[in-house]
């Protein structure tokens, strides 16, 4: 197994996912997850070495990626904004009391 | 006659709108017709009577007034991943189930604005998660191929089966799809249809909704590969509003579709030919080789020596950007939400039950592959593992013009016999997945039927931006192929 049930519980934590309270679907996702980081370990035998890392197509097509002017260029659309929210009160999005 | 309608192709229908001989109401109408009497694929998620008909009835006007657009009047659909304005974008996800878009989609806003009439939103895997649309929060969707043969629960490739599933029934024209992995390629080959993967860069993705943001690209899903010629002429182009869309003027894509391909130079990878390759798809393979070579192309062994890291490399890189993508639902400013006593809870609670089992095994992944100590090992590892396979196809495209590969492994599959270990459903997209990590155009073009009668498709990937290249030489295979005719198929008839 690549990662403990304490780990897979320490990401859930960092992804904010919460898991399901009984152990054995917690420690199937385990083996999930697991057998996926096992398979992907398989990269650790290639020589990158002086290789660069590729993270965008786009740095292989274009010299840079294009900047724009700092400009505003919509405003005004606090009710758009605010359309979908679950919950909302004086144009701001409500959650529960995060300072006591 | 309202069935003879569907027989068009998008190119046809709009020569035949050209020419008056049909109208764009008329053909509207028999789509959403069609549409209804195939609903049990579960192709559409919804589907928009009164804006297409009030679309459709604008682009008459069109017509009379000698202003048509490149493509008015054609009805065509929509994976729900596009956001449209005013209409309800779910990306097959509970977590969007009430979720309204406040605007519009680059890519469906040049195709309302070159004069499609818009059917309505396709079915689709949760958040483009998925090789057979099984993990749709909205229940699966269909492949009509399946139907013909008495196998209903055939499953129509993903993750843009609905569009697949949509296009071969014929209740669309064509559709949009996206392509992460091979989401627009091996649902098209599972259906018996064109499916096209443009360059990075080369369409917008501005209101898509993101998976992998340097791996998706939007792309066309049509019965033809003129239609999808058609199709991308009116998708590409620079958006300033998207900053990795790229500033190059777009080609004539039609211009030199019927040109000769001889002399063209047509690679075969020698890493594609796996162990237990299908026999009918490797039979396949080579006859299409030799159609190439009988309109004079040449054909020559080439080596990609990275591909057997591909997919390794997708399944970190890929969650690793979906894992900060997906941050964003919250249950905070748009989408559900579960309550909790805390925010956090709050958190936890809403993305613990609105996310799939899918998305969330991704995001962990994801989340592992970014966390200190695993950031170096797993994530800038794939990334350097990432530029090889970019310098293998570089080396190649220096001694062939084409690279031909069979789009899947096997045929489409029935649902009962589709993985059950997530990790097994993750080599669907072996073939696929190469040209999403280098960023290549890439296209699946149906080939031929196998012994049951189910389609399988060729691909083709091409240098950056060589997408007429790639379009001219898989106009060539389809004409080779002599593929079935839907409609004549009867592929819109699901009582066999």
């Amino acid at each position: 197994m690549s990662i403990s049930l304490n780990t897979v519980k320490k990401v859930s934590k960092l992804a904010r996912i919460q898991l399901p309270e009984k152990k054995e679907p917690q420690e199937k996702l385990q083996k999930e997850l697991s057998s996926i980081l096992d398979w992907v370990q398989q990269l650790q035998s290639v020589n990158v070495q002086d290789v660069e890392a590729l993270v965008n197509p786009s740095q292989l097509f274009e010299k840079k990626t294009p900047m724009r002017e700092d400009q505003v260029t919509d405003g005004a659309i606090v009710e758009d904004i605010l359309a979908n929210a679950p919950e909302k009160a004086h144009n701001m999005f409500v959650v529960p009391k995060v300072v006591e | 006659m309202s069935k003879e309608l569907l027989k068009f192709t998008l190119s046809e229908a709009k020569e035949a709108m050209d020419s008056k001989e049909i109208s764009p109401c008329e053909l509207t109408d028999a789509y959403l017709q069609q549409a209804e009497e195939v609903a049990e694929l579960n192709s559409y998620l919804e589907i928009c009577h009164d804006l297409a008909k009030r679309a459709a009835k604008k682009s008459e006007q069109k017509y009379m007034d000698g202003k048509a657009g490149n493509l008015e009047g054609l009805p065509i659909a929509h994976k729900d991943i596009f956001c449209t304005k005013g209409i309800r974008t779910t990306c097959g996800s509970r977590m969007l189930d009430n979720f309204i878009p406040a605007y519009e989609s680059t890519v469906s806003q040049k195709l309302k604005d070159a004069g499609t009439v818009m059917l309505g939103k396709l079915n689709m895997d949760e958040f483009a998660m998925g090789s057979a649309n099984l993990t749709s929060y909205y229940k699966p969707c269909y492949n009509p191929w399946g139907y013909k043969i008495g196998e209903k629960s055939l499953v129509p490739g993903g993750s843009s089966g609905g569009s697949s599933s949509a296009v071969a029934s014929l209740s669309a024209l064509a559709a949009t799809g996206t392509d992460t992995g091979g989401s627009v390629r091996q649902p098209a080959s599972f259906c018996g249809l064109v499916g096209l993967k443009p360059t990075y860069g080369r369409c917008s993705r501005f209101g898509i909704i993101a998976f992998a943001s340097s791996l998706d690209q939007p792309g066309p899903i049509t019965r033809t590969v003129k239609d999808a010629a058609m199709i991308l002429q009116n998708m590409a182009g620079f958006d300033p509003k998207e900053s990795t869309s790229v500033n190059k003027a777009v080609p004539d894509y039609l211009g030199t579709i019927d040109k000769s391909i001889k002399g063209k130079r047509v690679g075969i990878p020698r890493e594609y030919t796996l162990p237990g390759l299908d026999p009918e798809v490797q039979a396949l393979w080579n006859k299409t080789q030799k159609w190439l070579e009988e309109e004079g192309a040449t054909i020559e062994e080439i080596s990609l020596p990275h591909t057997s890291y591909a997919l390794p490399v997708y399944y970190i890189v890929a969650p690793a950007e979906a894992s900060s993508n997906l941050a964003r639902y919250d249950g905070v400013r748009y989408g559900e939400r579960i309550e909790g006593k805390t925010l956090d809870e709050l958190y936890e609670k809403t993305r613990g039950e609105c996310f799939g089992e899918e998305v969330k095994r991704r995001i962990l992944i994801g989340t592992h592959v970014l966390s200190a100590g695993a950031y170096d090992e797993y994530y800038v590892q794939a990334l350097k593992v990432r530029q090889l396979i970019y310098q293998d196809f570089a080396e190649s495209f220096k001694k062939v013009d084409v690279i031909l590969t069979p789009s899947t492994t096997s045929p489409a599959f029935s649902q009962e016999d589709a993985p059950k270990d997530p990790m097994q459903m993750y080599l669907n997209d072996i073939y696929t997945v190469t040209a999403n990590l280098a960023g290549l155009p890439s296209i699946s073009v149906p080939a031929g039927l196998t012994s049951k009668g189910l389609p399988l498709g060729m691909q083709l990937i091409a240098p950056a931006f060589e997408e007429v290249s790639l379009l001219n030489v898989a106009q060539c295979i389809e004409k080779k192929a002599s593929f079935p005719n839907l409609y004549d198929a009867g592929l819109w008839n699901l009582k066999h």
